[in-house]
C-alpha cells in the first residue's frame, strides 16, 4: 500500500468500528460483542488463542504446500502432455466445485480427528487457484522465446525447467496469494468437523464460543484468522518480492 | 548457398506464405522490405528451421544460425552473461571464452553481471545481438532489430551488425519495413508484400559500405522506381 493511502484506510477501519460499535450496543452482546469486549477477549485469551492460531496456521500451511506441490506437477504435467491434461480435467474441475463441508465427515472417518482433516481440506480449498496458476504461467512465455529456444535444440525438459517454470513464477505467485487465503478458511471449515480441544484450533474456537454465547471469543478468534491469513499472504509477498521482483527492477 | 523453394505456410488455414522461392548467396546481407504482416517475419522463422515448412523445401541451411529479434526475447530472471550463454547450455558448441568475447563485442563487458531489468532498450538489444553472435553463426537473422530504438542507438546498432557480419562472414538476412534500414545496410534488397508473402522487386546495391548521405539516396530512388 502506497504511503499517502494509509489515511483513507485508516479512516475507513475506524468508520467500520464506530459503526461495529454502535450496531452492537444497539443489539446487545449476545448478537454482537462490542469492538471493546473483543480486544479484551483477545488478551485474557491469549494463550488459547495463540496455541488455536498454531495449530490453524500449520494445517492451513501444510495444506497449502500440497496443494501448491500438487498444483504445479498437474500443471506441469498437463503442459507436457495433452492426454494427461485431459485426463486431468475433470479432477482439477471437481476438486474446485466439492463443497469441503460435505466432504469434512468422510475425512474424519478416514483420518480421525486432528490435523489431518484442517490438512487435506486446506489443501482441498487451496488446491484450483494454484493449479490455474501455474498452468497459466506455463503458457506464459512469448514465442519469440519458445522460438529462441528451439532455434537452439531445446528439449521440452530443458524448455520446462529453464524457460517455462522461471516464467511461471509471477503467474504462480498471484496465485498463491489467492490461495492463502482459502487456505486459512479451508483448514477452519475442516476444524469445524474434524478438531476438538486437544488442542485448541481457531475453527473449533469459533464453534465453541458461538455455542457458548462467547461472541466476544469468537469474533477474537476470527480476528486471529485474519491475522494469519494476513501473516501467510505477507510471507507470500515477501518471497515474491525477493525472488522475481528484482526481474523488473523493481 | 541457401535455397527456399516453393516454401509454404499455413497456420490455421491461412496462406501466410505460399510457394515462395528464394536463394541467399553465402556472405551477403540479404534485406527483406515490406509492410507489417505480410509473412516476412514468417519467413525468418522458416529459414531458422524453428516453424515447420507446410510445403516445399530450404536446403543449404548451415548447423550454426543466429535469430535476433524484434523484441530482444531475453530471461529477466537470468544476468547479461546468463542469457548470452544460453546457447552453450542448451547443448550449442561455443567456443571457451566465446560468452564474454560476445559480450565485450557489443559494448556490454562493464554490464554482464547485471539483469536485463537493469539495461536501457538499446543495452538489451545488443545482448540479444551478443546471444546470436556466441555461437558464430553462418547464417544471422534479424527480426526487425532497430524498430523500437532511437536513432543514436539505432546506428550503434547497425555499426555491430556490420562488425559481426564482416568479422564471422555469415550469410545475413534482415527484415525491416524501414527502406532507410535496408538501404544502409544490405547488398541486396526484396521488396515484398503479402499474405501471401510475395516479391515485388528486387536490387542489388553495390555502393560500398558505410555509405554516405548521396548512396542511400541513391538506394531509395531505385527501389521506388524499381
Amino acid at each position: 500500500m502506497r504511503r499517502a493511502s494509509w489515511p483513507v484506510a485508516l479512516g475507513s477501519l475506524g468508520v467500520g468500528l464506530v459503526g461495529w460499535w454502535l450496531v452492537a450496543v444497539r443489539v446487545g452482546p449476545l448478537l454482537l460483542p462490542r469492538p471493546d469486549a473483543v480486544c479484551l477477549a483477545l488478551w485474557t485469551e491469549r494463550a488459547r488463542l495463540a496455541s488455536a492460531t498454531y495449530e490453524t496456521g500449520a494445517a492451513s500451511l501444510a495444506g497449502l504446500v500440497a496443494a501448491s506441490f500438487f498444483g504445479v506437477f498437474a500443471a506441469a504435467l498437463g503442459w507436457w502432455s495433452p492426454t494427461a491434461r485431459l485426463s486431468l480435467r475433470p479432477w482439477t474441475v471437481l476438486v474446485q466445485v466439492v463443497p469441503i463441508v460435505a466432504i469434512a465427515p468422510m475425512l474424519v472417518v478416514w483420518l480421525g480427528y486432528g490435523r489431518g482433516v484442517a490438512t487435506v481440506t486446506a489443501a482441498i480449498a487451496s488446491f484450483y487457484p494454484v493449479y490455474s496458476a501455474a498452468e497459466t504461467g506455463l503458457k506464459a512465455p512469448s514465442a519469440d522465446l519458445v522460438d529462441l529456444f528451439r532455434l537452439y535444440g531445446a528439449s521440452r525438459w530443458q524448455e520446462l525447467v529453464r524457460l517455462r517454470a522461471w516464467a511461471a513464477l509471477p503467474s504462480l505467485f498471484s496465485g498463491l496469494r489467492t490461495a492463502t487465503g482459502l487456505a486459512v478458511i479451508g483448514a477452519i471449515v475442516g476444524e469445524f468437523i474434524g478438531s476438538n480441544n486437544a488442542p485448541p484450533t481457531l475453527g473449533y474456537t469459533v464453534l465453541f464460543a458461538s455455542r457458548g454465547a462467547r461472541g466476544d471469543l469468537a469474533f477474537a478468534a476470527v480476528v486471529a484468522a485474519g491475522g494469519l491469513a494476513l501473516g501467510l499472504g505477507s510471507v507470500i509477498a515477501w518471497l515474491e518480492r525477493r525472488l522475481i521482483g528484482r526481474w523488473w527492477g523493481s | 548457398m541457401l535455397q527456399v523453394a516453393g516454401a509454404c505456410w499455413r497456420p490455421d488455414g491461412a496462406s501466410i506464405i505460399d510457394g515462395f522461392d528464394l536463394v541467399l548467396e553465402h556472405g551477403r546481407i540479404t534485406a527483406i522490405l515490406g509492410p507489417s504482416g505480410c509473412g516476412k517475419s514468417s519467413l525468418l522463422r522458416l529459414l531458422a528451421g524453428v516453424r515447420p515448412l507446410d510445403g516445399g523445401s530450404i536446403t543449404g541451411r548451415p548447423a550454426r544460425v543466429g535469430f535476433v529479434f524484434q523484441d530482444p526475447a531475453l530471461l529477466p530472471w537470468r544476468s547479461v552473461r546468463d542469457n548470452v550463454g544460453l546457447p552453450s547450455e542448451l547443448g550449442v558448441d561455443t567456443e571457451k571464452g566465446e560468452v564474454d568475447r560476445a559480450i565485450e563485442a557489443v559494448g556490454l563487458s562493464g554490464h554482464a553481471d547485471k539483469l536485463p531489468a537493469a539495461l536501457s532498450g538499446g543495452q538489451r538489444m545488443r545482448v540479444s545481438l551478443a546471444r546470436a553472435l556466441v555461437t558464430r553463426p553462418e547464417l544471422l537473422l534479424l527480426d526487425e532489430p532497430f524498430a523500437a530504438l532511437d536513432a543514436a542507438t539505432r546506428r550503434d546498432m547497425q555499426r555491430l551488425v556490420l562488425d559481426a557480419h564482416a568479422s564471422l562472414g555469415c550469410t545475413t538476412v534482415l527484415v525491416t519495413h524501414d527502406i532507410a534500414d535496408a538501404a544502409r545496410l544490405a547488398d541486396r534488397i526484396l521488396r515484398v508484400d503479402g499474405p501471401p508473402l510475395r516479391v515485388l522487386t528486387e536490387l542489388a546495391v553495390t555502393a560500398a559500405r558505410p555509405r554516405s548521405p548521396d548512396d542511400l539516396a541513391a538506394v531509395v530512388r531505385a527501389l521506388e522506381q524499381a
